[in-house]
């Protein structure tokens, strides 16, 4: 997997470096002030986004633990590793923007709406996931708990932010509904750009965490295979 | 050799503790999870729903949900538990049956220890807080049945994860009751209308969302427990 | 526009940074696997 996706990477990395700043002008410059809300809005333009990737990387964990328990080849825990941690972060993100944007906005701190929730429940998942690969005692039996984690995670969310949302009922999604109609042609392409920097950034994300864990696995897999032979002499 | 002085005792073995804690984070990081989860059931339970004023008969579904999430924590735990304790989990894993049956084997005890814990809770809800689901007691143990299936379904599957790994005991609360919340909405809102004197069809979606979840998981547990308590 | 200017220019000052950190990153990955196909690749004679 590694030598063919070198340059594939490079250009990752690359385009990462150069989409940010484009999507710091876009949300900060070229976006206008919104009316009712003013400046804070704009977190807006990282908050959604950070939001999708996280779904994005729950998606990657979902493929990568199915594939891991077909095939029992560690690289793809390597990689469901390197996606549940990334998820972590951006689902901090989203925990942690959101607050920030939604006390100037609807007035309050949180809401006990589906997306929040699932969110949240999500953060609390994929922490859990995270303690049961490092307290399990052996690579392996880290690996196929964790792959089983991670398909339940993905599903379950998916369920839970359903569920949510028929428990809510006839409550206005008082945000949706909001912004979608009035996003002037300026803050979509805001959001636009900022989306495609902030995937572009997850993917390098992953891609060095999967790089990273790899180097890790690999070296465990030298480690015992010089011990066993220091054995056999 | 000096004997070590009362306070400068306590003081290392504080200082010991606390030091673990900043390397690991261990008790800190679950205890925060679990006390979130607790804040997060504690709304589903507690929420009262798009509108509704939290009157004494909306806290019903929710108390007696909330005790039945919990308990069946903890009920699920130490049934894993026992088998760990003994090493017996992976003597039934040796034994010449269907991985699956072990699994199944496993719910049903968990199922009848739900359901007998609930033929108790119940009786003393109605009781403690003056509310009854009116005509509508077989409804009541329908939803009660269906609800308790999913949760021990999941739960049973989370339990045998969690027993293969070092700190489990911890582990299983901050996984079940977050993954489960669908099935604790699912059986406050019906619970609540049972109470309220509406229809088990006018909540007819939580009863497909209870039903499908409590399938879900149970294919799910039974296609994956193999690789679970693989060695 | 209060200081959006400035705000831009900030946080482009972070993420050049964070650029310079993620491009090390990237190098000493690189090295890193390197040696370890050596040394796979001497282990396996």
């Amino acid at each position: 997997m590694n030598r063919s996706a070198r340059p594939l990477g490079g250009l990752l990395l690359v385009s990462t470096l150069v989409a940010m700043p484009f999507a710091l002008w876009s949300a900060l410059l070229y976006a206008p002030t919104e009316q009712t809300m003013g400046a804070v809005q704009r977190i807006f333009y990282f908050h959604v986004p950070a939001a999708v990737v996280a779904y994005l990387a729950v998606a990657i964990l979902l493929g990568s633990s199915i594939v891991y328990l077909y095939k029992r080849d560690l690289a793809w825990d390597d990689l469901s590793k390197a996606a549940t941690e990334v998820c972590l972060f951006f689902c901090t993100l989203v925990l942690i923007t959101g607050p920030i944007w939604a006390k100037p906005a609807w007035g309050t701190w949180w809401t006990w709406e589906a997306r929040l929730i699932s969110t949240l429940v999500l953060e609390i998942l994929l922490v859990a996931a995270l303690m049961v690969r490092r307290y399990a005692d052996n690579r392996d039996l880290g690996a196929r708990l964790a792959a089983i984690l991670g398909i339940t995670i993905a599903a379950d969310v998916y369920v839970v932010h359903k569920a949510v949302e028929w428990w809510r009922g006839m409550h206005p999604q008082v945000f949706r509904a909001g912004e979608k109609e009035s996003l002037e042609p300026k803050m979509r392409l805001a959001l636009l750009v900022c989306m495609l920097a902030t995937t572009l950034l997850c993917m390098l994300l992953i891609w060095l965490r999967y790089r990273t864990a790899r180097i890790e696995t690999r070296t465990e897999g030298l480690r015992l295979r010089d011990r066993d032979e220091g054995d056999d002499r | 050799m000096r004997r070590v002085g009362f306070l400068r005792a306590t003081w290392i073995v504080a200082w010991k503790d606390l030091q673990l804690e900043w390397r690991t984070f261990d008790v800190l990081s679950s205890s925060v999870v679990f006390s979130v989860v607790v804040l997060l059931v504690f709304q589903f339970a507690m929420g009262g729903g798009p509108g509704r004023q939290l009157a004494a008969e909306a806290l019903v579904p929710g108390v007696l949900w909330l005790a039945i999430g919990f308990s069946s924590v903890g009920g699920i735990a130490r049934s894993m538990d026992a088998e760990r304790r003994g090493d017996t989990l992976a003597g039934l894993f040796r034994a010449p049956i269907d991985r699956a049956a072990i699994y199944t084997g496993k719910l049903i005890g968990n199922a009848v220890r739900l359901a007998l814990l609930e033929l108790i809770l119940v009786p003393l809800a109605v009781v403690f807080f003056n509310a009854a689901p009116g005509q509508a007691w077989w409804e009541l143990v329908f939803v009660l049945a269906l609800c308790s299936f999913g949760l021990c379904a999941l739960g049973t599957l989370f339990s045998a994860i969690v027993s293969r790994v070092g700190r489990g005991e911890a582990l299983l609360s901050t996984l079940l009751l977050p993954a489960a919340s669908p099935l604790l909405l699912a059986g406050v809102t019906m619970t609540g209308a049972l109470f309220r004197g509406e229809t088990l069809a006018s909540v007819g979606r939580w009863l497909g969302l209870a039903t499908g979840f409590g399938l879900l998981y149970f294919f799910v547990a039974l296609a994956t427990f193999e690789f679970v308590l693989e060695e | 526009m209060k200081n959006f200017s400035f705000l831009f220019w900030a946080y482009n000052v972070v993420w050049a940074g964070l650029g310079v950190f993620l491009v090390a990153t990237w190098l000493r990955l690189g090295r890193a696997e390197r040696r370890l196909d050596q040394l796979e690749k001497s282990g396996r004679n």
